[in-house]
C-alpha cells in the first residue's frame, strides 16, 4: 500500500499535465538575527498561468517582502526539444520572538487546477554567533539532505575538484572521443558555473552535453567518498598522431559553508594517444571517415520515362565523424547525376545518420544501368578498412509521353536544395483581409452605392416612359408627407390639425399642379380653376380652407366631431385630387 | 517603480538580442503571431536540425496562411520528395497541375481584392445595362453583365471554399521518425501500413488518443495523436 502511494506520487506531475509546484524554505531553524525565505516553485513543460499567491501567514515571523521571477529553458535531447517554464515566488520574513510555529500547505491555482503544497514546521531560537543548520532544503537541493552523501556537517574545510574523463585513452585519427568533466566534492557545492574553456592544438571540438543543474551521485576517487555531477561533455575529433592533450576547463563552485563563498576550481591535465591510421589497406576512394557504420540504400523507381527523374538514396548511420568525410560521388554514366543533398539527423555531429540523395536523369529510351556507388570508412573497433558498394540497378527508360513532357516543363523549376532562410526583422500578423473591416465597409459601400445608383435610374427611366403614372405616384407621396402631420394633430385633438391641414393641402396642391406656394388662396383657387378641374372640386376645396382659417382663429377650441367631419373632409378633397392625375 | 520597469523591460530587450535565432522564432510564435514568412522560416530551422516532420508541418501551416508563399511550397515540394514515403503521393495530370497552380497563386487576400474589382465592375455592367437606350439591342451590356456576374459568383465561391479549408484544415504530419497505421483505434489491432517522419495525413476522425487518416494515396488507418502534429 505504501509503495502504491509512492507510486501515485510520482506519477502525480505526469497525470496532473506536467506541472510541479513546490514550496521550500531556505531554513528550518531561524534565530532573531535571521532571515526566512518561504519559496513556491511551479516548473511546467508549457506556459501556464497563475495569479500570484498570497504571502502566508506564519505565526512569530513579520513578512517583509517578496520577489518573484519567471524564465523558461529548452534543451534538444534525441532530436526532441524539451521546453521548461519555471516560475518563482520568494516571499522574507523576519522571526518576532522565540517559539516553534509552522507554514500551512497553500493551495496554488494553476490554470484550471489546484495544487497543494507541503507544509513546514519553524523553530525560532536566539540569535548565537555559531550558525545552525540542520535541514536546509531548497527545490534542487536533494544532494544535500542525502543521508549517503560523505558530507560532514561538522567540518569547516573540504576538498573540491574538476576531472576530466575521457571515453577511452587511445584513439584513431579523426575518431569522435567524449571527454566527461565531472565535479567532485564533498562540500557543499550549490552550484558551478564556467568561465573559461581553455584549448590546444590537435583537435576540433563540439559539445555533447551540458546540464543544467548538478545532478549529484555517490562515487569512490582515490580511496575516497565523493559526490559527482556532471558539468560537461565534450567530443573532440583528433586531427593529429601523437599525444593529445584535452581542453581544460575553468569555474567557480558556489560552497556553502555557515555562509556561501566562491572557489575557482580548474580541471586536472588529461591525455589522449592518437593514432595515426594506418596506410595498409587504404582503398582508392577512401574520404576520411573513421567510426562505426552501418550503410543502406534506396532506389526510387525503377521504370521511368524519357526525361524524367529518379532518386537514389544512400543512408550512412552508426557513430563516428561525420562533419569529417566527404560524400562518395557516382562514377561517369550516360546520365546527368546531380552532387549528393545531404539531409543529417546527427547528434553533436558524431552519432545518427546522414542521408545522400542522389537525383538522376538518364539522357537515352531502353535500359539504363546505375553504377555501384562505393564508401569506404575506417572501422576503428577493427582497425581495419571497409567498403560498401551499393547494388548496380537497371532502371527502364520509356519513350517520352506528352504528359511527361508538360510534366517537365511545370517541374522545370523543382528545388533542388532547400530554399534558405528569410531574412526578417520582425513578424507582424499576418493581415487577413476577409477579416478587417474595411474591406466589408468596402463591400457594404460598394453594394449601397449600387443600390442607389439603381433606385435614380429606375426612377427615372419611370419618369421617361410613364410620366403620368409618376406623376400621381409623386403626389401621392407628397400627401402622405405633407398631411401626415395634420392627421397626427387631429388625433391628438388638437387645434393645430387646421393649421397643418391648411398648409398640406396647399403644398400638395401646389407641387401637383405648379402653383406658386405665395399666392392667396382666392389667386390659387382661379389658377386651378384654368386647370379643368370641376367647380365642385374646387368649391370643396375653398369651403375647406375658409372652415381651416375660421378654426384657426376661433378662441374656443374645436370639438371632436367637428375634428373628426373635417379630417374625412380633407381626405375626400384629397382623394378627389388624386383621381385628377396632374399636369406632368 | 519605474526604474524597474524601464529595467526589466531592458534586460528583456537584451535577453531577445542574444536568444538563438530559433528560440526568437518559438516566442514569436507563442505569442500567437501568425505570419507565414515566420512559420517558414521555423519550417527551414526544423529541417536543418533534422525535423523533417517538423519542417513539412511548418511549411504547410505557412501554406495554410498563404497559398501562394513560393519558397515554402518550393521547400515543401523538395522536403517531400526526399521523404520515404514520396511514392505514396499521386502524380497528377498536367491540367491538374496548372489548375492547382492558379489556384494556390490565387491566394484568400488576391481573391478577396479579385471580388472587390468584379463587384465594382458587375455594379457597372448593372448600370450600364439598366441605363441602356431602350431604343436600342441590349446584347452587348447583356452579355457584359453576364460575363461579370458569372465571374463574380465563381470568385465569391472559391474564395468561400478557400476560407473554409483555411479555418477547417485536416491536414496533419507525422512528426515522428516512423510510425505504424492500425485498423481500429487500438495499439494491439492489425497494422495496415507503415510511415514515415514528413508524410502528410488527411485527419477523418480525432478521438481523444488515436486519429482516422487518410494516406496520400488513398489508404487509411488509426494512428496515436501523440506522433502527428495539426497544421490547423
Amino acid at each position: 500500500m505504501k509503495r502504491l502511494f509512492v507510486l501515485i506520487a510520482l506519477l502525480m506531475p505526469i497525470l496532473l499535465g506536467a506541472i510541479t509546484v513546490t514550496a521550500s524554505v531556505n531554513k528550518n531553524r531561524v534565530d532573531l538575527a535571521d532571515r526566512l525565505v518561504y519559496t513556491i516553485q511551479i516548473k511546467g513543460e508549457e506556459n501556464f498561468d497563475v495569479s500570484e499567491p498570497q504571502a502566508p501567514k506564519i505565526d512569530l515571523f513579520s513578512f517583509v517582502n517578496m520577489s518573484s521571477s519567471s524564465r523558461s529553458s529548452s534543451t534538444i535531447i534525441n532530436f526532441k526539444t524539451r521546453r521548461e517554464y519555471i516560475r518563482t515566488y520568494a516571499y522574507s520574513y523576519v522571526p518576532l520572538k522565540e517559539g516553534s510555529t509552522s507554514i500551512a500547505a497553500q493551495r496554488i491555482r494553476v490554470g484550471n487546477k489546484v495544487y497543494t503544497t507541503n507544509s513546514f514546521t519553524i523553530d525560532v531560537i536566539k540569535s548565537s554567533p555559531s550558525p545552525s543548520q540542520s535541514n536546509p532544503s531548497s527545490p534542487g537541493g536533494q544532494a544535500i539532505t542525502d543521508p549517503d552523501i560523505p558530507w560532514n556537517s561538522g567540518r569547516m574545510t573540504g576538498n573540491t575538484m574538476l576531472l576530466a574523463s575521457p571515453q577511452r585513452q587511445s584513439v584513431y585519427k579523426g575518431q569522435p572521443v567524449i571527454i566527461s568533466y565531472y565535479l567532485y566534492t564533498d562540500q557543499m557545492v550549490r552550484s558551478f558555473s564556467l568561465t573559461e574553456e581553455r584549448d590546444f592544438p590537435g583537435y576540433g571540438k563540439s559539445v555533447y552535453e551540458q546540464p543544467n543543474s548538478l545532478d549529484y551521485e555517490v562515487v569512490s576517487h582515490q580511496g575516497k567518498r565523493y559526490q559527482r555531477a556532471l558539468v560537461k561533455r565534450l567530443v573532440l575529433l583528433p586531427n593529429e598522431a601523437g599525444e593529445l592533450r584535452v581542453p581544460e576547463l575553468s569555474g567557480n563552485a558556489r560552497i556553502y559553508e555557515f555562509g556561501y563563498m566562491n572557489q575557482k576550481v580548474r580541471s586536472a591535465d588529461a591525455w589522449l594517444d592518437v593514432l595515426p591510421l594506418p596506410k595498409a589497406g587504404m582503398p582508392a576512394a577512401y574520404s576520411g571517415a573513421v567510426g562505426s557504420f552501418e550503410i543502406s540504400e534506396d532506389l526510387s523507381r525503377e521504370e521511368i520515362s524519357l526525361g524524367e527523374a529518379v532518386t537514389f538514396s544512400l543512408r550512412i548511420a552508426g557513430k563516428g565523424n561525420f562533419n569529417q568525410f566527404g560524400n562518395p560521388h557516382f562514377p561517369e554514366s550516360d546520365a546527368q547525376v546531380s552532387s549528393p543533398v545531404a539531409v543529417d539527423k546527427l547528434n553533436a555531429g558524431i552519432e545518427g545518420s546522414r542521408i545522400l540523395y542522389y537525383t538522376i536523369i538518364p539522357s537515352e529510351k531502353g535500359s539504363y544501368t546505375l553504377p555501384p556507388l562505393s564508401f569506404s570508412w575506417f572501422d576503428a573497433q577493427s582497425g581495419s578498412y571497409r567498403t560498401y558498394s551499393s547494388k548496380a540497378r537497371q532502371i527502364k527508360v520509356k519513350n517520352a509521353n506528352v504528359v511527361s513532357y508538360f510534366s517537365g516543363l511545370l517541374d522545370s523549376g523543382k528545388p533542388q536544395t532547400l530554399r534558405p532562410m528569410l531574412s526578417r526583422a520582425s513578424y507582424p500578423p499576418y493581415s487577413q483581409y476577409l477579416r478587417e473591416l474595411w474591406f466589408w465597409l468596402l463591400v457594404v459601400l460598394i453594394v449601397i452605392g449600387t443600390g442607389c445608383a439603381m433606385y435614380i435610374s429606375l426612377h427615372r427611366i419611370k419618369r421617361m416612359r410613364e410620366p403620368q403614372i409618376y406623376a400621381k405616384m409623386m403626389a401621392d407621396r407628397a400627401l402622405k408627407k405633407y398631411l401626415a402631420e395634420a392627421e397626427a394633430a387631429a388625433r391628438r385633438a388638437s387645434k393645430d390639425f387646421y393649421t397643418l391641414a391648411e398648409n398640406g393641402l396647399m403644398r400638395y396642391l401646389s407641387e401637383k399642379f405648379e402653383i406658386a406656394l405665395g399666392l392667396s388662396t382666392l389667386q390659387k383657387m382661379e389658377l386651378l380653376a384654368t386647370q379643368n378641374i370641376p367647380d365642385a372640386l374646387i368649391g370643396q376645396t375653398q369651403h375647406f380652407i375658409d372652415t381651416c382659417q375660421r378654426h384657426r382663429f376661433a378662441p374656443q377650441q374645436p370639438t371632436t366631431s367637428d375634428l373628426e367631419r373635417d379630417m374625412e373632409q380633407m381626405k375626400s378633397i384629397v382623394a378627389a385630387f388624386s383621381r385628377l392625375g396632374g399636369r406632368r | 517603480m519605474k526604474y524597474l520597469r524601464l529595467i526589466l523591460i531592458l534586460l528583456g530587450l537584451l535577453g531577445s538580442l542574444y536568444a538563438s535565432e530559433f528560440e526568437k522564432l518559438k516566442m514569436a510564435e507563442e505569442r500567437g503571431t501568425e505570419n507565414p514568412d515566420l512559420y517558414y522560416n521555423l519550417g527551414v530551422t526544423y529541417w536543418q536540425t533534422g525535423h523533417s516532420g517538423m519542417a513539412t508541418l511548418y511549411f504547410l501551416k505557412a501554406l495554410n496562411l498563404d497559398s501562394a508563399h513560393r519558397l515554402a511550397r518550393e521547400n515543401l515540394e523538395y522536403a517531400i520528395n526526399l521523404s520515404q514515403d514520396r511514392e505514396l503521393y499521386p502524380q497528377r495530370l498536367f491540367l491538374v497541375k496548372v489548375f492547382l497552380s492558379a489556384y494556390n497563386f490565387m491566394n484568400l487576400n488576391r481573391m478577396a481584392v479579385l471580388c472587390l474589382v468584379f463587384l465594382v465592375l458587375s455594379a457597372l455592367s448593372l448600370l450600364w445595362y439598366v441605363n441602356y437606350d431602350p431604343d436600342k439591342e441590349r446584347g452587348l451590356p447583356g452579355l457584359l453583365l453576364g460575363i461579370t456576374l458569372t465571374l463574380l459568383f465563381t470568385l465569391v465561391f472559391f474564395t468561400a471554399v478557400k476560407a473554409y479549408r483555411r479555418s477547417n484544415n485536416k491536414q496533419a504530419v507525422l512528426i515522428e521518425s516512423e510510425a505504424e497505421l492500425r485498423e481500429e483505434a487500438d495499439s494491439t489491432a492489425r497494422r495496415s501500413a507503415k510511415i514515415h517522419e514528413g508524410i502528410i495525413l488527411q485527419i477523418r476522425k480525432r478521438d481523444a488518443d488515436w486519429s482516422l487518416v487518410n494516406l496520400p494515396d488513398g489508404r487509411s488507418g488509426w494512428i496515436l495523436n501523440q506522433y502527428i502534429g495539426m497544421v490547423n
